[in-house]
C-alpha cells in the first residue's frame, strides 16, 4: 500500500488523513464479509447442534413415549456452536451424516456393530476434470466403443461403489423405480450420454436420444417433403395411418370414397386381413426358421419376429393363427388362408380395424425407416405404407402381408442357398397363387371377387398392391437406400425361382418403382 | 443481507415438494408421485415442531428477565442500523467520530466504538450491542455474534420494511404459515430425496442445445420453480392437449423430486412443442395444406435454433396454457393483468416516447416486453457528434472495445432521432426523437445480447466481449430514472437532485443465469451456467460441473437472466 511504510505518516497530514480512511473503508468491507460467512457458520452449526437434540428427543419419545418438553419456551443453547468442530454434518432432511470427500473415497464404513454407515444421499460436488459434479465422468459418444465401455464399466462401478457406502439410496445408474407412467421412462444407457426413449407419436420403443429430435421431426411431419405430407396424411385424413403421397388427394378424400366404392370392397378388406396376415406371417414366420436352419443371420430373425408381432397387433384374430402355421410350414398356411376369413367379422372390423390398426403400419414403417436390415425394407415398406394409407387398416395389413411376404423371403433367400428360396417361396405363396394371378390384373376385376367370402380375401390383397404399386413408385426414389436391394432380391428371386405368381406382382412392382 | 431478501438463488434448504392437499381427488399423487415412496418416509423424522432457542445463554436470559423490553429497544436499534439514508454519523460516546463500524448498546442509549463498547460493557454490565452497518448483535460475554432467532426475525422485517418502503404494510408475518400449518404441511408431504438438487443436465436429443439451455435458466428460476413445485399446474387436472405447461412441471418434478443425477431426456417437452405449434396451425381454418406445410416446417421446433426464439416460444406457450386451463382463475384479459407465472415472472414494459422535433409534443406508446434485446453494435450517435455528418449514415462499428451491460443499456435507453415522423399534433412528416425507457421492470429480467446480425449480406456473429456485472442497478434505465437524470442535467446544482423527493429505491439484479453461444453462427453450441445457493453450475446439454464466478463473468453472453433482489 503505502511505499513508505517504515515511516507511519504523520496523522495529522493528509496523508496520515487518507491512509486512515482507506484503512477504516478496508476494514468495513472486510467486516461485512467476514460477519456475511460468520453468520452463515454459525446458523448451521447452530442447526446441527438443534438437530442432535432434536433426534435425542425422539429418541427419547419414542423410547418413553413421553413428549418432549413444551417446544414454545424458547431453549438455552449449549454453548458457541462455533466452539467445537462437529465431526460430521447432519443433512436437515434426513439427520443422516453428509458425506465428504473422504468418506467417499473410503468407500463402505462398517459401523461398530457391523452395519454399514449410513449416508445423506446428497453427495459432496465433485470438481475433478472431465467429470461431473456427480463424480461421473462426461459422456463421450464419440470415442469408440472400446473406450466407452471400459468408461461405462468405470462408471458403473464407480456408481456401484458410490450405492453401497450409500446404504439405501439406488444407483444413481439404475432407471429409479419411479412408478411414473407418464415418464418415457428411457432405459439409461449406462452413462454413454446416450439414452433410449420412446418415441410418444409412433410408439417405436427406442430411440436414441441423439437421434430422438431427427426421428421426432420425421415422425411428427416436420422434416422435409415427404413427412410433412405424411402427417398431414395423418391430420386431414381420419388417422388413416401413414399416408404414401401420392395417396394423399384420394386418402384424404377417402372416406367419401369409401361411400363411393361398393361396401363389398371393404367388407373384403376386413374379412381378408386377418387370413392374410396368417397367410403373411405364416411365410414369413417360417422363413427365419429356415434362415436359422440354413444358418442364417440370427440378427434378422428377431427383427422379423417384432415386426410380427407388431403387425399380430393389427389382426388379433391372425395371430391366432400364426403360430401354428409357423410350426406347420408353409402348406399349412393354405388351408388356413380360406378359413381366416370367417374369424374376422367382415363388415364391422372395416372401421373398428381402420381406426385401430393406423397404428401398427406406423410402426412397421419407422422400424423399417430406422433401418434393421435393408433387405427387409425394400418391398415391404413401401406396400406397407402405401396400403396403409388406405382408409382401412385391415386392408394394409393384408397388403402388407401379402406383399411383404414375398419381399422378406427374396432378401433372405438370396443370401442364403437358392434352394432354401425356392422351398419358401414355393411352399407359401403357391396357395394363394391362382387367386392372386388373376385378380392382380386388375382393380375392378377384383373388386368383384372380392364379394365371395373366401376367395375374395385374397383378390383383396392384390388389389391393394396395385393400388400400392404406383404409389410405390412415387416414394420409391426417397427410399432410395432400400430399393436397390429390392430389385437385387427381386430379380434374383426372379431368376432362381419363377413359380409363385405373388413373388412375382410383389416383386416386379419393387424394382419398376424403383427403376 | 443474504437471509433478509427473498434472494433468487437460495433454494429453501428444506424445500417440500407438497403432496397434492386434495389428495383425496389424486390418488395416485401425479407430480412427485414416485417420491412418496417408503424408502424417503422411512428417513422421516417424526414431526416435532422445531423448538426455538436463544442465540446465546446471555441474551436468552436478558429475554426471561426483560421481557418484551428489549425486543422494541432492538427494534429501534436495527432500524436505525438498516436505515440506508441515516444522515446522522455515528458518534462514539467515549471518542470522536469514527467511519468504522459502532456498537448500539441494548440496554441503554449509548453508542460506541468497539473499543469503548468492550469498556462499557465491563463496566455497565450491558454485554449487547448491535452493530450499526447490519443490525447484528453482539454478545461482549460471548465475544461472538450472534443471531438469536427473534431478534433476527426482527431485523429482517425491519429491512424489509425499509428497503420496500412503499409496501410497508405488507409484513413478514402475512406469508408465514403457524406452527399448525407447518405440522400439517410436515405430516402430509414427503421430502424431494436429498439428493434431488435440480441440478441434473438435459440430453442432448439431436442439436436440441438450444432448448437445453432455455430450459435449465428456467428449472433455476426461483419464481418458476417455486411456482411448479407447488403444484401451480396440476398435471392431473390438465386437460388441455399438448400441454407445454404440464410438459414443464414434469421437467420440474423430475429434476427437483427424483432421485438421478444423469440427463434428462425432455421427450415431452419436445414432443410438446412441435406439437403445439402443429396444433395451432392446423386448426386455423384458412390456410390451405400447402401453407400448412410450409408453416409446420418454419414454425417447428426443431427449427428453432436459436435459444432466444425458444425461450419466447417456451414462454409464450406457457402463457396460453394458463389461459386455456379452465381451473386459471384470470379470464383471458389483457397481457396487462394476466396472472399466469410467466406473466407475473417475465412481463415487463418498455415506454417509448416520440417527440416531434417542430412542436416538441410528446408522444408516448408503452410496449409490454418478455425481454430487452441489447444492440451490441456502436451505432453513431447522432446527438452526441451532429458535426460529422458521415457518423449519421449507419457506420456500424462494430466496436472492438470491450463494452459493458450498462453501456449497452444506456444505448438501449438513449434519445435516437427518427427521420419520418408522422406528428399528429402538427400534422405533418418531421423530424423526430424517440426514447426507450423501461417503464415497468419484471421480476426476471431477460437481456439479450443480439450476436446474431442478420443483413442484406448475410448473417455474422458479433464476438465482442461484453462484461456483464453479477449486480445489474436497472434504476438509470428506468423512466423514473431517465427523468430524474434528464432533469438534473437540466438544473444548475447537480446536487440537487440526486435526493429530491421520496428516492426510488435502486432496482438491483442479480444474476441468475447465463446463456452462452460457441462458435459461429450456423454451427455452435449452447451452453449455460445457473447458480444454486450461490454456487455457479455450468450446464452443458447432460453434463453439470461447478463453476466459478470468473469463468461466469468471463463468458460471451448470448442471454442474461437477472433476478430483482428483492421483491418487498
Amino acid at each position: 500500500m503505502s511505499s513508505d511504510h517504515p515511516t507511519e505518516p504523520n496523522p495529522a497530514s493528509l496523508a496520515g488523513l487518507s491512509l486512515s480512511i482507506f484503512k477504516d473503508l478496508l476494514a468495513n468491507l472486510t467486516h461485512d464479509l467476514v460477519l456475511q460467512t460468520h453468520r452463515a457458520e454459525k446458523l448451521l452449526r447452530t442447526q446441527q447442534q438443534q438437530q442432535l437434540a432434536r433426534i435425542a428427543a425422539t429418541a427419547a419419545a419414542s423410547s418413553s413415549s413421553s413428549l418432549p418438553e413444551d417446544a414454545s419456551a424458547p431453549q438455552m443453547p449449549s454453548g458457541n456452536p462455533l466452539a467445537t468442530v462437529p465431526p460430521e454434518i447432519l443433512c436437515p432432511r434426513c439427520s443422516l451424516p453428509r458425506h465428504t470427500p473422504e468418506t467417499l473415497s473410503q468407500g463402505t464404513i462398517l459401523l461398530d456393530n457391523g452395519e454399514k454407515k449410513k449416508f445423506c444421499t446428497k453427495p459432496p460436488f465433485h470438481n475433478a476434470r472431465g467429470h461431473d459434479i456427480y463424480g461421473i465422468p462426461f459422456p463421450n459418444p464419440g470415442s469408440s466403443s472400446g473406450t466407452k465401455k471400459s468408461k461405462k464399466d468405470a462408471m458403473a462401478a464407480a456408481a456401484a461403489q458410490e450405492a453401497a457406502s450409500n446404504g439405501d439410496t439406488p444407483s444413481s445408474s439404475t432407471p429409479a423405480p419411479n412408478g411414473d407412467a407418464s415418464d418415457p421412462p428411457a432405459k439409461v444407457g449406462k452413462n454413454t450420454g446416450i439414452s433410449y426413449f420412446k418415441c410418444p407419436n409412433c410408439d417405436q420403443e427406442k430411440v436414441a436420444s441423439t437421434r430422438f429430435a431427427a426421428h421426432l421431426e420425421k415422425c411428427l411431419g416436420l422434416a422435409g417433403r415427404k413427412s410433412s405430407r405424411q402427417a398431414l396424411a395423418k391430420m386431414s385424413g381420419s388417422g388413416s395411418g401413414s399416408g404414401s403421397p401420392m395417396l394423399l388427394p384420394t386418402d384424404s378424400s377417402s372416406g367419401k370414397l369409401g361411400s363411393r366404392k361398393p361396401s363389398p370392397e371393404k367388407n373384403g378388406r376386413a374379412t381378408p386381413v386377418p387370413g392374410d396376415d396368417s397367410s403373411a406371417r405364416g411365410p414369413l414366420s417360417a422363413v427365419p426358421a429356415l434362415n436359422s436352419v440354413a444358418s442364417g443371420s440370427a440378427s434378422s430373425t428377431p427383427k422379423k419376429k417384432k415386426k410380427l408381432s407388431a403387425a399380430s397387433t393389427s389382426g388379433d384374430n391372425a395371430n391366432l393363427n400364426q403360430p401354428p402355421q409357423i410350426s406347420k410350414g408353409s402348406n399349412p398356411v393354405v388351408p388356413i388362408l380360406p378359413a381366416a376369413p370367417s374369424f374376422g367379422s367382415p363388415s364391422t372390423s372395416v372401421s373398428g380395424l381402420g381406426k385401430d390398426s393406423s397404428v401398427p403400419p406406423k410402426k412397421r414403417k419407422r422400424k423399417i425407416e430406422n433401418g434393421e436390415d435393408s433387405d427387409l425394407h425394400p418391398i415391404a415398406k413401401p406396400k406397407k405404407l402405401k396400403l396403409a394409407a388406405a382408409s382401412s387398416s385391415a386392408v394394409p395389413s393384408s397388403n402388407s402381408g401379402s406383399s411383404s411376404y414375398p419381399g422378406r423371403l427374396s432378401p433372405d433367400t438370396p443370401k442364403k442357398s437358392t434352394p432354401i428360396k425356392i422351398k419358401a417361396k414355393a411352399a407359401s405363396p403357391t396357395p394363394s397363387d391362382p387367386s392372386l394371378s388373376p385378380t392382380m390384373t386388375k382393380k375392378k376385376i377384383i373388386k368383384k371377387p372380392s364379394n365371395i367370402a373366401p376367395d375374395g380375401s385374397v383378390p383383396i390383397k392384390k388389389k391393394k398392391p396395385t393400388i400400392g404399386r404406383p404409389t410405390k413408385i412415387a416414394q420409391a426414389p426417397s427410399t432410395s437406400p432400400v430399393t436397390p436391394h429390392l430389385g437385387i432380391a427381386g430379380n434374383s428371386v426372379h431368376g432362381t425361382t419363377p413359380p409363385s405368381t405373388m413373388a412375382r406382382k410383389g416383386l416386379p412392382a419393387g424394382p419398376g418403382s424403383i427403376n | 443481507m443474504s437471509s433478509t431478501t427473498t434472494t433468487a438463488s437460495s433454494l429453501p434448504s428444506g424445500s417440500l415438494v407438497l403432496k397434492k392437499f386434495s389428495s383425496s381427488t389424486m390418488p395416485s399423487g401425479t407430480t412427485g408421485g414416485p417420491n412418496a415412496s417408503p424408502k424417503v418416509a422411512k428417513t422421516k423424522l417424526p414431526y416435532i415442531p422445531t423448538p426455538t432457542y436463544y442465540g446465546c445463554e446471555h441474551i436468552g436470559m436478558m429475554f426471561q428477565k426483560s421481557g418484551p423490553g428489549c425486543r422494541s429497544f432492538y427494534t429501534g436499534a436495527a432500524r436505525v442500523a438498516l436505515d440506508p439514508e441515516r444522515l446522522p454519523a455515528q458518534k462514539c460516546n467515549g471518542c470522536s467520530y469514527t467511519l468504522t463500524r459502532t456498537y448500539m448498546c441494548m440496554q441503554c442509549p449509548m453508542t460506541h466504538c468497539p473499543k469503548h463498547a468492550l469498556e462499557h460493557s465491563s463496566v455497565a454490565k450491558h454485554k449487547f450491542g448491535v452493530d450499526s452497518r447490519n443490525g447484528h448483535v453482539y454478545c461482549f460475554a460471548c465475544s461472538d455474534y450472534i443471531y438469536d432467532p427473534t431478534l433476527e426475525e426482527i431485523r429482517i422485517e425491519q429491512e424489509v420494511s425499509l428497503y420496500g418502503r412503499r409496501r410497508k404494510k405488507r409484513r413478514l408475518d402475512d406469508a408465514k404459515p403457524s406452527s399448525d400449518d407447518l405440522e400439517y404441511i410436515d405430516k402430509h408431504s414427503s421430502y424431494a430425496p436429498c439428493r434431488a438438487t435440480g441440478l441434473r443436465g438435459f440430453l442432448n436429443m439431436g442439436s436440441t442445445c438450444f432448448m437445453s439451455v432455455i430450459l435449465q435458466s428456467l428449472v433455476h428460476n426461483p419464481l418458476l420453480r417455486n411456482f411448479y413445485l407447488s403444484d401451480g399446474h396440476k398435471r392431473s387436472d390438465c386437460t388441455v392437449q399438448h400441454c407445454m405447461s404440464c410438459a414443464m412441471d414434469e421437467v420440474f418434478s423430475e429434476f427437483f423430486t427424483q432421485d438421478k443425477v444423469e440427463g434428462f431426456g425432455p421427450v415431452n417437452l419436445l414432443t410438446t412443442s412441435w406439437k403445439c405449434e402443429q396444433v395451432r396451425h392446423s386448426h386455423c381454418p384458412l390456410l390451405s395444406n400447402a401453407n400448412l406445410i410450409t408453416l409446420l416446417q418454419t414454425l417447428a421446433g426443431y427449427q428453432q435454433q436459436d435459444a432466444h426464439e425458444y425461450l419466447q416460444f417456451l414462454l409464450n406457450q406457457l402463457h396460453l396454457n394458463h389461459i386455456s386451463t379452465p381451473h386459471s382463475t384470470s379470464s383471458p384479459s389483457p397481457t396487462d393483468d394476466c396472472t399466469c407465472i410467466i406473466h407475473r415472472g417475465f412481463y415487463g414494459k418498455l415506454q417509448s416516447d416520440v417527440t416531434c422535433s417542430s412542436c416538441h409534443n410528446i408522444y408516448t406508446k408503452d410496449d409490454p416486453v418478455m425481454d430487452l434485446s441489447l444492440d451490441l453494435r456502436m451505432k453513431a450517435r447522432v446527438k452526441s457528434n451532429p458535426n460529422n455528418p458521415t457518423t449519421l449514415t449507419v457506420s456500424v462499428s462494430t466496436a472492438p472495445a470491450v463494452q459493458t451491460l450498462q453501456e449497452c443499456l444506456s444505448r438501449f435507453t438513449s434519445v435516437e432521432n427518427v427521420a419520418e415522423y408522422f406528428c399528429s399534433n402538427c400534422g405533418g412528416s418531421r423530424e423526430a426523437t424517440k426514447q426507450l425507457t423501461v417503464k415497468r421492470l419484471p421480476p426476471v429480467l431477460c437481456i439479450q445480447l443480439k450476436r446474431f446480425e442478420h443483413s442484406a449480406s448475410g448473417s455474422a456473429k458479433i464476438n465482442t466481449v461484453i462484461r456483464f456485472p453479477m449486480q445489474l442497478d436497472m434504476t438509470p434505465f428506468t423512466t423514473r430514472g431517465k427523468r430524474k437524470r434528464t432533469a438534473a442535467a437540466g438544473g444548475n446544482t447537480p446536487q440537487q437532485q440526486q435526493q429530491p423527493e421520496r428516492p426510488c429505491k435502486p432496482f438491483i439484479y442479480d444474476l441468475l443465469s447465463v446463456v452462452v453461444h460457441k462458435g459461429e453462427i450456423n454451427s455452435g453450441h449452447y451452453i449455460s451456467y445457473a447458480r444454486q445457493n450461490g454456487q455457479w453450475f455450468q450446464f452443458d446439454d447432460s453434463v453439470v460441473t461447478l463453476a466459478t464466478e470468473k469463468q461466469v463473468l468471463a463468458a460471451q453472453a448470448y442471454l442474461l437472466f437477472y433476478m430483482i433482489r428483492t421483491l418487498a
